[in-house]
């Protein structure tokens, strides 16, 4: 187990790598909102969505993702890409009149396709995005950055210090606990315990099995750490200092400017309703095929 | 000077029975005193109550002339330094710099100190290549040693060791003692109360206190405390590797009483 | 219960930039009926060694064979119902306290009987029988196992792999944590079960238990199987080849015969043989 990373993480020494996790953060929800903005005309829809996966494409190779990477995390949707894609076809939208091809008496149509085209490019885009943030910043970096911005709540009282040292502790214990999970199960399944089969009332008792313990050694655990750490003069209450510091370099500036001009520049495409392909080669739009 | 007086101690976890039951010692500056008992002779206990993690209802505590109290709790703490049992349960940072860091932070030592203070304490520990390592690839023995390189970094007066050795594999126990033996040469004035069960520990301290039942039953030298042997047989506890062979070479007719340690009777016996 | 380990090698995480290899080329027998210690450094294979003896882990190349049952990747040679072997083969984790999660103690110890096949009394039956052998009477029974101390807990979790009746048990670091009454009251228990037939395996760091109690010991380093021998033989040899923590009295033997005394070490094996070698040298 020890060779899992979290949120894979890859230790890697790339330019995205090393900016400011809060940069990133920031970074994120700026390109998720250019990601969702929609169109009038839906050629801009797939021209907006290209060059936007492009960039991402970019920023991927740059964070030294693997393709592999990147289709693995998009496993778990492949179900859902396909059901979004029956649905769409199933259920036209309104005003569907294009026909792309037939099955017996039913048609699909392409405006269904290219709804479900949409959408699914969002979704590898989200995806690709949130992976870039996990791949390139370890967990803790991001704890900093929320604790961060979480600042300004400290006016009402947030407790913005306990919340982001209760993650940077359960994040630096979670490979104990899993080396845990394992002993525990070894021992149970020396008992006779069979994790895999049996019937419901069976497989409820293995999963106690392993449950009840964790939990009452993560009591104990709790109540030995906590002690520990008043031990060492620990007070959430009390002023601390900080021996980790963000470091905000000139290159998180221009990343951050590139971004937002990016982001600036999609929102007044959608809402000055330019279209470049009318504008770049004159052409009217209507005379594509959509 | 007194590094530690208790006086008249008590202390119950549900009200009915006394785990520390009546407790009275003084821990003198700069020695090395070893308390030892079987579990649930309430050590742990004792040890908690000086670092005031627990209440107690009948006593008190002082600490280099200062009485224990809710008041000065900080201030005391800030001159204790304590090891505890589990290696685990007691690395609270994401890496051992980050461990190490914890106790700085929370003592308000400033930024621009921290980082030279983190790799002077590393060193002394023998840890320093292992700075960015996470916990979950270290073994128990570096763990603790990073433990005691976080304490030593506060300059405490008094360590505790809370059987800081027990989770231990043999090299692990022998890398924290050899710590402790240098932190010994290099701070003479450091005093050291160790909760163990390693009786030759005991052997070579200062000072041993016996615990049964929440009692202080014997305290004194290693020498007068381990010539109680009927106490200590009756309470089921073992004796020194060196006692228990110089009885027995006595029933051999062989005197080697006078003789402080092995290293001597070896000499003796191949003359 | 014969046991043998035919060739074995184990990689964790085989196959993937992970991998490790923990066991390479074990070949050993283990006697039915002896107590056998296994020791090495940490990390030299041990635990993965005793996890194939039930089939939690399975050999990548070679087998496991106990008794007709047979460990193993090959299809056609390994045994069909290999949870029968885990009841004959108990193994018992370090810190075993950390895996009870009952309501009552009792019913955590008939826990391991009742998943194999036994009715609720038959379990409760083998439970109590169980308890008993690990000295807690009757007034355990019914208590939580959360309200007891760490000591009692492990005994609690032993007991439930005991009420397995299994013909061998094996232990894995059994006394760690303990203080030294409550060590040798469990290794006092395990030479009992030993007396009564049980073939017991046990790994282990403290060489005193191993001089004391068993009759083998197999060294491992680096995942192999480095010597199989008598604790006796383990002791006398020259130099430190193994890393392990010679037992304070060897250590004396050994400064003892490096300033020139002569001691029939075979004859030595606690501190009164020990006192009489020594009288018997400087009468001479």
């Amino acid at each position: 187990m020890k060779g899992l990373t979290l949120g894979r993480y890859a230790p890697f020494n790339s330019f995205v790598h090393r900016l400011d996790p809060r940069s990133k953060l920031f970074i994120l929800v700026l390109m998720m909102v250019a990601v969702f903005y929609s169109y009038q005309s839906q050629v801009m829809t797939f021209v907006m969505g290209g060059i936007l996966f492009l960039i991402i494409f970019v920023i991927l190779l740059v964070s030294r993702i693997s393709l592999r990477q990147l289709f693995s995390s998009l496993k778990a949707l492949w179900i859902m890409i396909i059901i979004l894609l029956l649905i769409n076809i199933l259920v036209p939208p309104v005003n569907a009149t294009n026909i792309a091809f037939s099955v017996g008496s039913f048609n699909v149509f392409w405006e269904s396709i290219l709804q479900s085209a949409k959408i699914i490019l969002r979704l590898v885009m989200m995806i690709s995005l949130t992976l870039i943030l996990t791949a390139t910043t370890k967990p803790l970096d991001l704890t900093y950055a929320l604790e961060w911005y979480m600042y300004p709540l400290k006016i009402i009282k947030f407790p913005t210090h306990e919340i982001a040292m209760t993650i940077s502790i359960a994040l630096r214990f979670i490979p104990t606990l899993l080396d845990e999970t394992m002993r525990i199960m070894n021992a149970q399944a020396s008992r006779g315990v069979d994790f895999e089969h049996g019937k419901i009332k069976e497989k409820i008792k293995a999963i106690l099995s392993l449950i009840v313990p964790l939990f009452m050694s993560a009591f104990q655990r709790s109540e030995e750490l906590a002690n520990a750490m008043e031990a060492r003069g620990y007070n959430p209450r009390a002023k601390r200092t900080r021996y980790r510091n963000l470091h905000w370099s000139l290159g998180d500036t221009f990343a951050l400017i590139l971004i937002m001009v990016l982001t600036a520049g999609v929102i007044v495409t959608s809402a000055m309703n330019y279209n470049y392909i009318e504008m770049i080669f004159n052409i009217p739009t209507w005379v594509i095929v959509l | 000077m007194q590094a530690l007086e208790v006086k008249n101690l008590f202390f119950s976890y549900d009200g009915k029975h006394d785990a520390v039951n009546d407790v009275s010692f003084n821990v003198e500056r700069g020695k090395y005193v070893s308390i030892i008992g079987h579990n649930g002779s309430g050590k742990s206990t004792l040890a908690k109550l000086i670092m005031g993690l627990l209440a107690f209802k009948k006593g008190e505590v002082k600490v280099f002339d200062e009485v224990l109290s809710n008041e000065t709790l900080h201030a005391i703490r800030s001159k204790i330094g304590i090891v505890f049992q589990n290696p685990d349960n007691q690395f609270i940072g994401a890496t051992v710099k980050d461990d190490i860091a914890f106790g700085l932070e929370n003592r308000l030592v400033p930024h621009e100190k921290m980082e030279d203070i983190i790799q002077k304490f590393a060193a002394k520990v023998h840890m320093s290549e292992f700075l960015e390592s996470e916990p979950a690839n270290l073994s128990g023995g570096q763990k603790q040693r990073v433990a005691i390189a976080g304490i030593l970094a506060m300059a405490p007066d008094l360590i505790i060791l809370d059987e800081a050795t027990s989770m231990l594999d043999p090299k692990g126990k022998r890398e924290v003692k050899e710590t402790l033996f240098a932190m010994r040469q290099e701070n003479p004035n450091l005093t050291i109360l160790s909760i163990t069960h390693d009786i030759e520990e005991a052997a070579i301290s200062d000072e041993v206190i016996v615990m049964h039942q929440g009692r202080v039953i014997l305290s004194g030298t290693p020498k007068e405390v381990f010539a109680n042997e009927d106490i200590l047989k009756n309470i089921d506890l073992d004796f020194p590797f060196i006692q228990k062979l110089k009885k027995a070479l006595k029933t051999q007719g062989i005197d080697v009483d006078n003789l402080a340690n092995l290293g001597e009777m070896a000499e003796f016996l191949c003359r | 219960m014969p046991i043998k380990y035919d060739n074995v090698s184990f990689t964790y995480n085989d196959k993937t930039p992970f991998s490790y290899e923990a066991l390479s080329n074990v070949n050993l027998e283990i006697v039915d009926g002896s107590f056998t210690a296994i020791v090495g450094k940490t990390g030299c294979g041990k635990s993965t060694l005793i996890q194939q003896l039930n089939g939690l882990l399975v050999p990548t190349f070679g087998e496991v064979i106990v008794n007709d049952y047979v460990v193993s990747k090959n299809r056609k040679r390994r045994t069909k119902k290999i949870k029968e072997l885990r009841r004959l083969v108990g193994i018992v984790f370090q810190f075993p306290e950390y895996q009870l999660f009952e309501e009552t103690v009792e019913k955590d110890v008939a826990f391991g009987p009742k998943n194999f096949g036994l009715n609720n009394e038959e379990a409760l039956k083998n439970a109590h029988e169980a308890l008993n052998l690990v000295g807690l009477d009757e007034s355990f029974f019914k208590r939580s196992p959360f309200d007891l101390s760490g000591g009692e807990r492990r005994r609690v979790a032993i007991a439930g792999i005991l009420a397995l009746k299994p013909n061998i048990l094996v232990l894995d670091e059994p006394t760690a944590g303990l203080d030294p009454r409550g060590a040798r009251e469990m290794m006092a228990l395990f030479k009992g079960l030993h007396q009564s037939g049980t073939t017991v395996i046990i790994v282990t760091h403290d060489m005193n238990i191993v001089l004391e109690y068993s009759d083998t010991v197999i060294v491992m380093e680096d995942g192999e199987v480095k010597e199989i021998t008598t604790p006796l033989q383990l002791f006398n040899q020259e130099n430190d080849r193994y890393s392990l923590e010679t037992p304070l009295l060897y250590k004396f033997v050994k400064s003892l015969s490096d300033k020139g005394m002569n001691l029939n070490i075979t004859m030595i094996k606690d501190i009164d043989s020990l006192a009489k070698a020594i009288a018997k040298e400087k009468k001479q």
